[in-house]
């Protein structure tokens, strides 16, 4: 095993312009947030983000004009946070190109890609025109047995997952707890996976209980010590509840067009 | 004991289910959430799964935050069902209620979820897209929709967009603040409305001319149901949707 402990600087700086990302976590839900400000802050464009449903450390990259591509299938904070403000301005000023599914698709697309064949297909979404609208992601074709028509999703295969987790080891072995979401999907998906970790646990931890560990150390390229780093979200066990103050922050930022000066200021402080 | 839209929609919703159902919903639901532990407590036999996972999450639990994400959705439960497992369950036949909700729906149920205004390409408001409605429309045996707020802007005659669309054969039910809408031969029809609105109050509020104005009124919460709300809820998340 390969020892892979970095800062969050040098985990960032593993990804390039144009690249394919998969965030984990669900909404607000143990998304990395702590990955997502530090690569804000970065200047990169062009990303690709995907994911189920998608939360603050995509949403930060949307108002810094650094996507230009987002795969979902749901993308917003939930009730009282409402909208997500950041991908509706990139999208709304026509900046981002919007590749929706159903959550199916998304993870009909990161099958596909787990296992190693260019689409997978699905039951349902008869009657969406997601379908038509969208021939670079949906087509529909016949089952050579007998003809059945079904939907198939073009893979998805992220340059790198992001997942922020309970526990990793320096190698990268790491465990979730909770729910899991899609990120065990996501890790075999990706082409390599970049964990950033509330606690940095001895490996005798994974191997105490081997199928507790949600992804394994030979998937993973970085590993990151990032404690409270679903924050402003939340963190199975942890943090159950948002940083009501910190979310406001984030909205009145990206309302008023101060992100950067929201950035620096939440960076800032995780130094 | 006194009751508004949150308690009627939550009462309506648990009406919904049957004994023997397999009953999911997503994130951003509240209310399902809620009706769905009401009809536990109310005594029906039925599995639940939500997005985290858990299965059968504990009622005796409450919901602590509005998110329907939370640790009491997974602590607890019996077992680990994922989402990607529970979509295939779906898939094939096994999901009996989806609860999901939209932002416009038309006569036909066709949901939007994706745009209003504007195009595709550069809309006028980007909408959070469906999440599952798309998928689980067609394969759930009894898609039922759940809207806090009826109006004439969110029950529209036709949707700009079919982000998910109703199908003809499956059973599909829209619940709203005011009324119980059915889908019969591919159109919605009213099939109820509650004890504290009316059929005028219904067809202002919606954007299509409602042929059965005389549906009747449906039950007011019984004393039971109102009491085992409170038990299953006691800190009014459902109140979080209004």
């Amino acid at each position: 095993m390969i020892r892979k402990v970095m800062d969050m600087k040098s985990a960032v700086n593993l990804i390039k312009e144009g690249q394919l990302l998969g965030f984990g976590g669900n909404s607000l839900h143990r998304t990395p947030a702590a990955f997502g400000f530090e690569l804000a802050n970065r200047g990169l464009k062009k990303l690709k983000l995907c994911n189920t449903a998608q939360g603050i450390a995509s949403d930060i990259l949307c108002a810094m004009d650094a996507v230009d591509t987002l795969y979902f299938g749901f993308f917003g904070f939930e009730n009282q946070y409402g909208l997500a403000p950041g991908m509706r301005k990139g999208c709304q000023e026509g900046k981002i190109k919007v590749m929706e599914g159903p959550c199916t698709a998304i993870i009909a697309a990161l099958r596909a890609s787990a296992c190693g064949v260019p689409f997978m297909t699905m039951a349902g979404l008869w009657g969406s025109q997601l379908i038509d609208q969208l021939p670079g992601f949906y087509r529909v074709v016949e089952s050579p047995f007998d003809g059945t028509k079904v939907v198939a999703v073009k893979a998805l295969r992220p340059d790198y997952a992001v997942l922020h987790v309970h526990e990793a080891d320096e190698f990268g072995n790491a465990r979730i707890n909770g729910s899991d979401y899609q990120d065990v999907l996501l890790s075999r998906a990706a082409a390599k996976t970049i964990i950033t970790a509330e606690k940095i646990v001895p490996t005798k931890t994974f191997q105490d209980n081997p199928k507790l560990t949600s992804i394994p150390h030979f998937l993973v390229a970085a590993v990151v010590e990032a404690p409270e780093g679903a924050k402003p979200g939340y963190c199975f066990g942890l943090y159950d509840t948002a940083d009501d103050a910190g979310m406001k922050a984030y909205q009145k930022a990206v309302k008023e067009n101060a992100v950067p000066a929201y950035l620096a200021n939440v960076t800032e402080r995780r130094a | 004991m006194e009751y508004g839209y949150p308690e009627m929609m939550c009462v309506a919703l648990a009406r919904e289910i049957k004994n023997g159902d397999v009953v999911f919903h997503g994130l951003a639901s509240p209310v399902p959430m809620t009706a769905i532990k009401l009809a536990k407590a109310l005594g029906k036999e039925f599995t639940y799964v939500n997005l985290t996972g858990g299965v059968d999450p504990d009622i005796s639990k409450p919901a602590e935050i509005s998110s329907t994400l939370g640790r009491n959705q997974y602590e607890g439960t019996v077992a680990h069902f994922g989402l990607d497992e529970i979509f295939d369950l779906a898939g094939r036949g096994g999901v009996d209620i989806s609860f999901l909700s939209l932002i416009q729906i038309d006569q036909k149920g066709r949901i939007n979820m994706s745009y209003v205004g504007g195009t595709w390409e550069q809309p006028k408001l980007r909408l959070p897209g469906g999440a599952g409605s798309a998928f689980l429309t067609p394969v759930t045996n009894r898609t039922t929709i759940w809207r806090t707020k009826h109006d004439d802007r969110t029950l529209v005659e036709k949707v700009q967009f079919a982000t998910a669309a109703a199908d003809p054969g499956k059973d599909f039910t829209l619940v709203t603040n005011l009324c119980v809408f059915r889908l019969k031969d591919g159109i919605l029809r009213l099939d109820a409305i509650f004890p504290y609105s009316s059929f005028e109050e219904v067809q202002k509020n919606t954007g299509w001319i409602i042929d059965e104005k005389n549906a009747p009124l449906m039950d007011p919460p019984a004393e039971a149901e109102l009491a085992a709300l409170d038990k299953v809820d006691p800190n009014k998340i459902r109140l979080s949707e209004f």
